[in-house]
């Protein structure tokens, strides 16, 4: 099998699958005007993750994914309870409570994991997109079952949770779209926002710890609301937001890494860090629509269909 | 837990952390451990007003954002033949990239009709992904190697020197001497901005000046607690500051006491115990803070919360609530509290449950009009 396959198109595949999950769940997000509940959620996953990992000493998806969501919906329900209790305003609620669970998260990390498992905290903090490999023995096909079955389990997860994500949010399509342009309203139709949004953020857990591995704990913040927040300032609808962000997203996860670990070689440049250019590039059309200046309805105009 | 063979740095006994805590470590250790505890006063201290204004999320903004700073700063300073990791050289890199940042958060807000929240995480991945890019791309080159991302992003102050430690303390020093001259501006600015405005002081420069102020701070705490954690040398003291006074006077000092505290008992924990990231340690002890303050808390703790009267003006709206409207106050609509005020009413014999509302009863209504009927049902003096 050509060393294209085997590295390239590895990274390409998982870009992409984070990119796309990334993008329909953060038009939500970004609509709801709550992006920064994604810095919450995305540093507090970690402790879950370390302690899953723990306790079944391997990597094993399901309890990743368990342990990740378990302790990103505790961190927003703490940020949820404080916000009613105190008087306490959402960002420093927000910014309290993520450090906290990302210090834990650190702090067993150090204590807890053996040597021998090859996670540095580079990975926590930068993700390991150029880890991600195919190898299938010379005498089996790629394409055969067998040599799918050596593709690298980070992109199974993926796979799920994009799944995940398309039946959650054609499930819901009702009342995502009631909540969030409308939450009075909803609120007296009987719907129960609460539960609602705690779904919405248990999908978001999911993203993000089946993102983990490719893109570790920050970067993929920059997938979830860059492509979606371009996608806002050139669309009136949410159908055309929807698609437009999908259409960016899928452009960065196709320009990014390879021009981390090809492009810029051939320039005479070092290679980079090939998420890293993701989420960077992933940002480049909201920063270009800011240079261009206001346009478009005015952000009082009603939008949506 | 650990495995088993390895030397367990949890197991050396307190002796290490009584010494640590009582600066017998070390003129170097003790010098670190002062500073950043001048810083956590620092950070304390502006992050109150941080909160009041609702600018705490700026925090980790900027903190992201030095790193492509960080990075160029360490190129630039290597090929000029400087130390690549001098602290002064590090912080000039990061102060102009977290104002860049800043600024840039600033013109999508005005420029565009995206939120600020929107607005803040985009710059704060995006930048932070381009500091990525920029360190493993000069990582390669000979004698920058060391630059590494984990200390940067969860703090080195345990690798400190005595004139980085000087550094971190004047900066904090800095910034108390600037909150302290602008304090009565701040807390006008935070509570009634527009009223500020009519009166003629200039808000948009005074906010300027805080978050030039927020930024200062939390480029000094990146080389104490990381990247990633300077957000909790903000947030968290300000936060359990606030469960324990309403009084503006005192938010700002308690506050500083807090973080100073937590700062000083991560920074000897890490000094007494090998292998323990510093920014972790002190993100935890400050976390610890924020629980108690919420249980105990004199002004918002959950122990005092039942005991405590509950607020006249809400009580009074909800007693109105019940009155106004047509099918009078649906049970299910009430937030905890409000359904306990409401339940205080219904004992006082104010209000009544009929089917799945709340109706006023006849002393209710009187009790509309009187003042002190209404506070004697709340147990409040009139």
């Amino acid at each position: 099998m050509s060393e294209f396959l085997s590295t390239d198109f590895v990274r390409l595949l998982a870009a992409t699958l984070a990119a796309t999950n990334c993008a329909i769940l953060g038009n939500q997000l970004v609509l709801r005007r709550e992006a920064m509940l994604l810095d919450a959620l995305s540093h507090s996953v970690l402790p879950g993750l370390v302690v899953a990992f723990w306790a079944v000493q391997s990597t094993d998806p399901i309890a990743m994914l368990v342990g990740g969501v378990a302790a990103g919906l505790a961190s927003v329900l703490l940020i949820g309870v404080l916000g009613q209790r105190t008087p306490i305003d959402s960002g420093t609620r927000i910014g309290s409570v993520f450090s906290v669970f990302f210090s834990v998260g650190i702090l067993l990390f150090k204590l807890i994991l053996p040597d021998k498992v090859h996670i540095s905290a580079d990975c926590v903090l930068a993700g390991e997109l150029e880890r991600l490999i195919w190898i299938v023995p010379a005498e089996v096909s790629p394409w055969s079952l067998e040599g799918l079955g050596h593709l690298p389990g980070a992109l199974g997860v993926q796979v799920a949770a994009l799944l995940a994500s398309i039946a959650m949010l054609a499930a819901l399509r009702k009342e995502l779209r009631m909540m969030t342009f409308d939450p009075g309203f909803a609120h007296t139709q009987g719907f129960r926002p609460h539960w609602v949004q705690l779904l919405l953020m248990a999908w978001v857990a999911i993203a993000a710890v089946a993102a983990f591995k490719a893109l570790g704990s920050i970067l993929v913040i920059a997938l979830f609301v860059g492509p979606p927040a371009a996608a806002r300032l050139i669309s009136s609808t949410e159908r055309s937001m929807l698609l437009w962000s999908l259409a960016l997203a899928l452009s960065a996860a196709w320009i990014g890494p390879p021009l981390a670990t090809d492009g810029l070689p051939r320039l005479g440049l070092p290679s980079v860090s090939a998420a890293g250019l993701l989420a960077a590039v992933s940002a480049l059309p909201v920063l270009g629509l800011t240079c261009r200046g206001p346009s478009g309805p005015s952000p009082g105009a009603p939008s949506g269909e | 837990m650990l495995l088993e063979g390895e030397p367990t740095p949890l197991g050396q006994g307190l002796g290490d952390l009584v010494e640590a805590l009582t600066l017998q470590v070390g003129y170097n250790s003790t010098l670190v451990t002062l500073a950043v505890a001048a810083l956590g006063f620092g950070a304390g201290f502006v992050g109150a007003f941080a909160m009041l204004r609702q600018r705490s999320l700026m925090v980790d903004v900027v903190a992201h954002t030095t790193l492509p700073g960080i990075a160029l700063a360490a190129y630039v300073g290597f090929l000029l033949g400087l130390d690549p990791r001098g602290v002064p050289l590090l912080s000039v890199g990061a102060l102009l990239s977290g104002l860049a940042a800043m600024g840039l958060v600033h013109q999508i807000v005005k420029r565009t009709r995206l939120d600020p929240d929107s607005a803040q995480a985009v710059v704060l991945s995006s930048g932070f992904g381009l500091g990525i890019v920029l360190l493993s791309g000069i990582q390669d080159v000979e004698g920058l190697e060391s630059a590494g991302l984990e200390g940067l992003l969860l703090g080195q102050a345990a690798t400190l020197r005595a004139i980085d430690a000087y550094w971190l303390a004047g900066i904090a020093a800095l910034v108390l001497v600037g909150v302290t001259l602008l304090r009565k501006e701040f807390s006008l600015v935070s509570f009634d901005a527009q009223a500020a405005g009519v009166a003629g002081w200039p808000v948009a420069r005074l906010d300027f000046a805080l978050q030039l102020l927020i930024a200062a701070v939390s480029l000094a705490g990146i080389f104490a607690v990381g990247a990633i954690l300077v957000m909790a040398l903000i947030a968290l003291p300000a936060a359990a500051a606030r469960l324990w006074t309403h009084s503006v006077r005192w938010l700002p000092p308690l506050s500083g006491a807090i973080g100073a505290f937590s700062a000083y008992v991560g920074a000897a924990l890490t000094a007494a115990y090998d292998g323990l990231p510093t920014g972790p340690m002190i993100v935890i002890v400050a976390g610890a803070a924020l629980l108690v303050s919420f249980v105990f808390g004199r002004a918002w703790g959950l122990a005092g919360q039942a005991a405590r009267p509950a607020p006249l003006g809400l009580g009074r709206s909800l007693l109105r609530a019940t009155d106004s409207l047509d099918h009078g106050l649906p049970t299910g609509s009430l937030r905890r509290t409000e359904r306990r005020i409401v339940q205080q009413l219904e004992r006082a014999g104010l209000v009544t449950q009929k089917g799945s509302a709340w109706y006023p009863t006849e002393s209710g209504e009187r009790a509309l009009e009187e003042h002190t009927a209404l506070a004697a049902a709340l147990g409040k003096q009139p």
